[in-house]
């Protein structure tokens, strides 16, 4: 099922479907195929944070809304 | 106009010959490494270029000195923002070598980094730091197996503790020896990042595995404090610590140390110097006056100015050093986001509570010119400078706390209005918040200290200067009677409008030079409450110091700089004197 990385579970991993137009993500680590696992999401409009393979990132909501995650279904562990 | 001066300012620095870059992601300890290689600590004015400042310093290699410069991190090398764009021109320079850092916590991001660098076939030599905080959270590289994949020499380090950097310098002098061709040019048209992102985790997968780390306390630490609770408290928690470590001791070190050094020691003995020599008298009390140059300049400089100066740098150098800021930023983007900019204004803005300088530079890293000109409005407007704090505190705590809080309050708004207003105003967008949030470390003592001696040490030069400056003018103009002449036509705005002594038009003369300088002189004056308020509102907004003045209009051309001076002067006078007749009216009716 895809979803916004807005609305993704904290404590659940997903796989990055699509990313808008926005160069930082892709040399931060944030592409198509990534493996993030979802960290924390904070009131009041504020950004979500992931973690990748070896570091977090926060990303802001309008950020957070357009970028599209699919959850990964069997315990995985992260690449 | 400005933009030729930046160009030449970088060319100075491209043209320099046996350059070697220091290169690397973003806070891998890049400077920590530029500091303990070069023996002299030269922060070269910072400015020049049209990215984040870059430094330069001298190392000595085989008996050779070269030019070590400290490159902007960034995560690719595709000029897509300035920081890449100046990474790119220093690439294309003709450096002799490179000295590239990587993160052995974040060995991934590293590598996809260090791929695109060794495209340009200038000899690269690699430092694999940090790989204390790797161990702690399982990770294992193998070094020989990491070198044997990339093709060059990587060195293990922990840069603050000086471990690794001998061997590192050898493997640099073997490098320079041989005469690799260096040719600065891409060796092929840049891939996309989701190429180098893959090669880099297949690389990794070769030379790392997962051990079972053990999450140290401050790991654990970091983590809650990137949660909202108890993130948000306990970023509070430190704000308030950092204030009150300020304020409190810098209050204490002028009450016990300072004052009764400059009041019993030093000035008295100027005192006694000066009244033995046969000078006029004009000339006398220019120099040991009410507000000769050695009475004041020890006063305001020397105990006013300098431990609160100090004692920021202490407390802002461990909060950059732990970690604590991009947490901050994180957890309040929400707010900064409806104010029109996003959370990672806030570090630059953080900044600008020491001084407006670095904080503007700063601002380089934001990835659009409108939330660099809305931060940089803001930091213009309404965050007072720590010489500026500290002398507004002396005045205000004097009378009482309460003054301290109105002002405090008085500030946040003129924030929130000019972030809101610019947001509103200006044309363009600010992106959203995309930061990456760095293990929580405590800062290693040496590299600590020494990253302080620097700063405290750059202070001094840089604003002694316009320090002495100011105090010489209002040594002048307070002793030869000028002051009175300009107090005459500055009346109707200073006591009619403001409702302050017409002396305090010395305020808004030395205000020009430097912001904690308009504070200075309403110290010795007698003031009620309400004219203490006022003066520290109008202060608090007052016009930008010179070195400000000349920094925007270096960043953002004159005309930014002469529409953020003119509306900082207009909206200080207007307020400070609306206030004054509002207060004065609601005490009326009481």
């Amino acid at each position: 099922m895809k979803q916004s990385l807005y609305e993704a579970k904290p404590g659940k991993e997903y796989t990055i479907v699509h990313t808008p137009d926005f160069r930082l993500l892709s040399s931060i680590g944030l592409f198509n195929g990534a493996k993030v696992k979802m960290e924390s999401k904070y009131a009041l409009g504020g950004p979500v944070s992931v973690s990748l393979s070896t570091k977090k990132i926060a990303v802001g909501k309008d950020l957070a809304t357009q970028i599209y995650v699919r959850e990964v279904r069997q315990h995985e562990p992260l690449p | 106009m400005s933009r030729c001066h930046e160009l030449q300012e970088d060319r100075e620095v491209l043209e320099l010959s046996d350059k070697i870059l220091l290169m690397g992601p973003p806070n891998v300890g890049k400077s920590v490494f530029f500091s303990e290689l070069t023996n002299i600590h030269v922060v070269s004015s910072n400015y020049a270029g049209t990215t984040v400042s870059y430094m330069k310093g001298t190392v000595t290699i085989d008996g050779r000195q070269y030019n070590l410069l400290d490159v902007p991190g960034t995560y690719a090398l595709a000029a897509t923002s300035l920081a890449e764009e100046v990474a790119l021109r220093f690439l294309a320079s003709n450096p002799r070598a490179i000295l590239f850092v990587l993160n052995a916590a974040d060995l991934e991001g590293s590598i996809k980094l260090l791929l695109e660098v060794l495209e340009f076939n200038i000899p690269v030599v690699g430092a694999l730091n940090l790989a204390d905080v790797a161990n702690r959270k399982g990770m294992e590289i193998d070094v020989p197996a990491l070198s044997r994949e990339l093709g060059i020499a990587i060195v293990p380090t922990v840069a603050v503790k000086r471990q690794g950097l001998a061997e590192l310098v050898q493997e640099l002098a073997q490098v320079l020896a041989g005469e690799a061709a260096a040719s600065g040019e891409r060796s092929r048209v840049r891939g996309s990042d989701v190429e180098y992102w893959q090669r880099a985790k297949e690389i990794t997968s070769k030379v790392m595995r997962w051990t079972n780390g053990s999450p140290s306390r401050l790991d654990r630490l970091g983590d809650a404090m990137l949660k909202p609770w108890p993130g948000i408290p306990l970023a509070a928690l430190v704000i308030l610590l950092s204030i009150g470590v300020v304020v409190g001791a810098g209050k204490a070190l002028r009450a016990v140390l300072l004052l009764p050094l400059v009041n019993q020691g030093i000035v008295p003995l100027f005192e006694a110097l000066f009244s033995r020599l046969p000078l006029p008298e004009v000339v006398h009390n220019v120099l040991i006056g009410e507000f000769g140059i050695f009475r004041i300049s020890f006063e305001w400089i020397l105990a006013l100015v300098m431990p609160y100066v100090l004692l920021f740098q202490l407390v802002f150098s461990f909060l950059e050093d732990s970690g604590i800021l991009p947490r901050i930023a994180v957890l309040f983007d929400n707010i900064m986001r409806k104010l029109g900019v996003q959370g990672g204004s806030l570090i630059n803005i953080m900044l600008g509570y020491g001084c407006a300088v670095p904080a503007i530079i700063g601002t380089r890293t934001a990835t659009t010119r409108k939330e660099r000109l809305i931060v940089t409005t803001i930091v213009c407007f309404a965050v007072p400078c720590i010489s500026q704090t500290g002398a507004l505190f002396s005045l205000l705590a004097a009378y009482s706390y309460w003054l301290v809080l109105g002002v405090l309050l008085t500030g946040l708004l003129v924030f929130v209005l000019v972030s809101i207003l610019t947001s509103r105003l200006l044309k363009g967008t600010v992106d959203p918040l995309v930061i990456e949030i760095p293990n929580l470390l405590i800062p290693e003592r040496r590299a600590y200290f020494k990253k302080f001696f620097i700063r405290a040490k750059h202070f001094l030069v840089d604003a002694e200067g316009p320090m002495l400056m100011a105090v010489m003018i209002a040594a002048i103009l307070a002793e030869t009677g000028l002051l009175t002449g300009i107090s005459t036509v500055l009346k109707p705005l200073v006591s009619g409008w403001l409702g302050l002594p017409p002396e305090a038009s010395m305020s808004l003369i030395l205000g020009i030079i430097r912001r904690e300088m308009s504070v200075a002189p309403l110290l010795a004056l007698d003031l009620t409450s309400l004219q203490v308020f006022v003066g520290a509102v109008v202060s608090l907004i007052y016009l930008p110091c010179m070195s400000v003045f000349a920094i925007v209009a270096k960043e953002f051309g004159a005309k930014v700089a002469v529409a953020i001076t003119a509306g900082t002067t207009f909206t200080a006078l207007f307020l400070g004197g609306l206030l004054n007749h509002l207060i004065r009216f609601a005490l009326s009716l009481v």
